[in-house]
Parts: structure tokens; sequence; C-alpha cells
């Protein structure tokens, strides 16, 4: 919660410095129009390094059961199927903007800035900037409503839905509510999850962002 | 795009290649700092458009669409693969 409320802060300091003019990206010149571009290279660099690096992917993959990682990948489909049905109404945005947001699975700080970035050939500056916010919210939206509604979603709809709902933060800011309320022999299914979708991101989102 | 995809390899393979190494502990520290300064300029972009900052309340009704969208399928589908497969099983383990 207190990352939420940070990432919420930085956000509204950066519109707050747009909104009164303190900071106009636009009288940089070059540098300035791409200074977000070189930020995020560096990013992409780093999400990579913290990939490579990763000891717990391997022996976390060998010890648990393999059916597991059908987890990740329905969590995954749940997610792009209906995304893709929202779309319907939703009409301002393509199917592959909305199957975008929805693929940032609940990282609502990578995938909005990812969303802005990636977009910004095919939409232009401003809608891009428009889908990116609407990226941040709805996975911010998605983090709260899962630590909201987790003994709801257990008791209806199994111990794997707190889960599913967590998405890419069934490893970390959702993981204590999940342990409560499906136990804690879930802990294996909830880390495969979030790790798995973890990685996805970074791909996914990109990937749907070069459909248009 | 080939230029991130190029950034995101070569990323993978140092982290690979010095996964020893006690400072990559921090590389989570980084990421984090890269994302503050990448949201705080799409907060810059969004502020300085006035139109787009008073329809604010349009992307949030927006967003709680995907978001609704987003759990309903997952949650589904994590239900069904729940019954289909492991319901059996006596622990998830």
């Amino acid at each position: 919660m207190k990352g939420t409320l940070a990432v919420v802060a930085v956000f509204i300091a950066g519109c707050i410095a747009g909104w009164s003019g303190v900071i106009d990206l636009s009288s940089l010149g070059e540098t300035g129009k791409d200074l977000p571009m070189y930020i995020l290279y560096l990013l992409i660099f780093l999400v990579g390094v913290s990939m490579g690096c990763n000891p717990d992917l391997k022996r976390i993959f060998r010890s648990a059961n393999p059916r597991l990682l059908l987890l990740p990948l329905a969590v995954i489909a749940g997610t792009l199927a209906f995304s893709a049905l929202a779309c319907l109404v939703l009409p301002k945005w393509s199917v592959t903007g909305c199957l975008a947001v929805g693929s940032g699975m609940g990282y609502y700080s990578l995938s909005s800035v990812l969303i802005s970035q990636y977009m910004e050939p095919s939409l232009g500056v401003r809608l891009a900037a428009e889908l990116g916010t609407i990226a941040l919210l709805t996975n911010i939206f998605r983090e709260m409503f899962t630590l909201l509604a987790a003994p709801l979603l257990n008791r209806f709809f199994g111990p794997f839905a707190v889960i599913a709902s967590a998405g890419v933060t069934a490893i970390d800011v959702c993981l204590p509510v999940i342990l409560r309320n499906s136990g804690n022999n879930i802990l294996p299914a909830a880390l495969i999850s979030g790790i798995v979708t973890d990685f996805s991101v970074p791909f996914l989102v990109p990937f749907f962002c070069s459909l248009g | 795009m080939i230029c991130l995809i190029l950034a995101m390899a070569a990323g993978i393979v140092l982290g690979f290649l010095a996964r020893k190494d006690r400072r990559l502990s921090h590389v989570g520290k980084a990421i984090s700092v890269t994302i503050y300064a990448m949201l705080f300029f799409l907060g810059v972009k969004i502020g300085a458009d006035r139109d787009l900052l008073s329809n604010l309340s349009t992307l949030g009704l927006q967003a709680l669409v995907l978001a609704v969208a987003g759990v309903t399928g997952s949650v589904l589908a994590a239900f069904v693969l729940y019954r289909l497969m492991f319901r059996k099983d006596s622990g998830v383990q």
C-alpha cells in the first residue's frame, strides 16, 4: 500500500509540474523530448538484469508441481480475453490498446510507462499518455479490489481466485491476503503465478502496443 | 523497437553472467527509481494538457471497466482450472 501511495504521489507531482509549467519538456529541445525514451531503455535493461540474475526462478520451477504453471497461463488468458471484450464498451480504444492495458496484470507502474512510450508512434503523444494513465488506474484498481475482496473471491471461486485477481502482485503486495484467505499451502501457487505473470508484462505490453 | 529488445537481451545476459555479484541485489531499487522517473514524466505530459486533465474522471471510468474485465476473466479462468485439475488433490502443493 505504501508503494501504491508513492506511485500515485510521484504521478501527481508530475501532473502538477506539467500543469504549472515548472517543467516543459518541449522547451528542453530534442534531448528533453527524448529523455523519457532514454529512461525507458535504462528501465528495460534493468528489468533484463533482474531476470538474468534471479536465483529463485530455477528452484521454484524444479520444486513445485509442474501443473501449477497452468495457473499463470489461465490468469493471463482470462485477463486478455475479458480485456478484449471490454473493448466493445470502450469504442475509443482498439482491441490491441485494451489488450495492452490488460496485459499489465496489475503491474501498474511498469505497464503505464511502457504504454505511454510504446503507443506514441501509433496513437500520438496525447492519446498514448491517456492510455498510459488508464493502465495506471486499471492496474491500481485491480490491486485494491484484490485486497478488499479476497475473502469473497476465495469463498465463491476457490483458492486460486485471489491469486488470479492479484496477478503480478501475488508475489508482493497481495501475498499476505492470499495466504490469510486461502491457507499457507497455497504459497507455491502464488509464487509461480506472480513470477510468471511478472515476467510476461515486459513482453506482452510492448507486443500489443506494436500491433497498434 | 529492435533497440529495446537488444537492451533487454543485453540486460539478461549481463544479469546472468554477474548473478553472483552482491551489488545486483540493488537492481530492484534501481528499477523502482527509473519507473518513478518515467511516471513523473507521464504526469508532466498529462498535466501540461488542460483538456486531458479535465477528463481525468472519464479516464477513471474506462479504467474501472478494464479492471473489472481483467479481474473477472482471470478469476473465472482460475476457477475453471481449479475445478478441472486441482480439486481432487488434498493440498495444492
